[in-house]
């Protein structure tokens, strides 16, 4: 029964939350930050950056926390053996598992802090929400770059013979 | 967009203009696909 929950509903949970979030991240990637583009020519952002952007971000950030603690929970007495390369046996797990928690990082210390000025969540002068908007910028296209390689191995850790030979 | 293409969006390499590939999105997917490549050569000649 335990099995069931930590290894059945866990990765369950693991994924799902991991669709939210990297679907959130390519949404703010692929739509919105085009979108916002054309919106800024004739002035029609404000909805977007009031009512779309805050709600987008309060489940991607909080999405990304689920999947990975969700993760580290799969990982369980593994967690060391993955994160440390101890193991043959979990080195493509290891390498999405470190993928994964440089992008929570850069969620969490570059993208959220940056977006809170961005929205006026808390006070920037004009210089500092023009860094900000850079800095956030990178980080979210960072992570979308570093989503390809940690989904091909989170696919590929639980087949590394079809994979790896 | 324009704000953030116009901050730091270009670095010079010995006198060529160079752009960052995750300005653009091509560039961006490009990279991530490089990076796996990458990696799993890496993975792959770690576990022979």
């Amino acid at each position: 029964m335990m099995d069931f929950i930590l290894l059945g509903i866990g990765r369950w949970v693991h994924i799902a939350a991991g669709v939210m979030w990297i679907g959130l991240l390519y949404y703010f990637n692929f739509v919105q930050v085009p979108a916002l583009a054309d919106a800024g020519k004739d002035g029609t952002g404000a909805g977007i950056t009031k009512h779309v952007a805050p709600r987008a971000l309060f489940w991607f950030r909080w999405a990304a926390v689920v999947t990975w603690l969700a993760g580290a929970l799969l990982l369980g007495h593994n967690f060391f053996k993955a994160f440390l390369f101890l193991d043959r046996a979990f080195y493509a797990i290891g390498l999405g598992a470190w993928l994964g928690t440089i992008m929570i990082f850069n969620v969490w210390v570059l993208i959220w802090p940056n977006q809170k000025k961005i929205l006026g969540i808390v006070s920037a002068t004009d210089e500092e929400k023009g860094k900000a908007r850079r800095v956030a910028f990178l980080a979210s296209r960072t992570n979308t770059m570093l989503s390809i390689p940690m989904l091909f191995f989170m696919a590929a850790a639980g087949h590394q013979g079809i994979f790896f030979g | 967009m324009a704000a953030v293409q116009s901050v730091e969006t270009r670095f010079h390499l010995e006198g060529i203009r160079m752009k960052n590939p995750l300005d653009s999105l091509w560039g961006t997917v490009i990279s991530g696909l490089v990076l796996t490549l990458i990696l799993y050569n890496v993975v792959k000649y770690a576990l022979q």
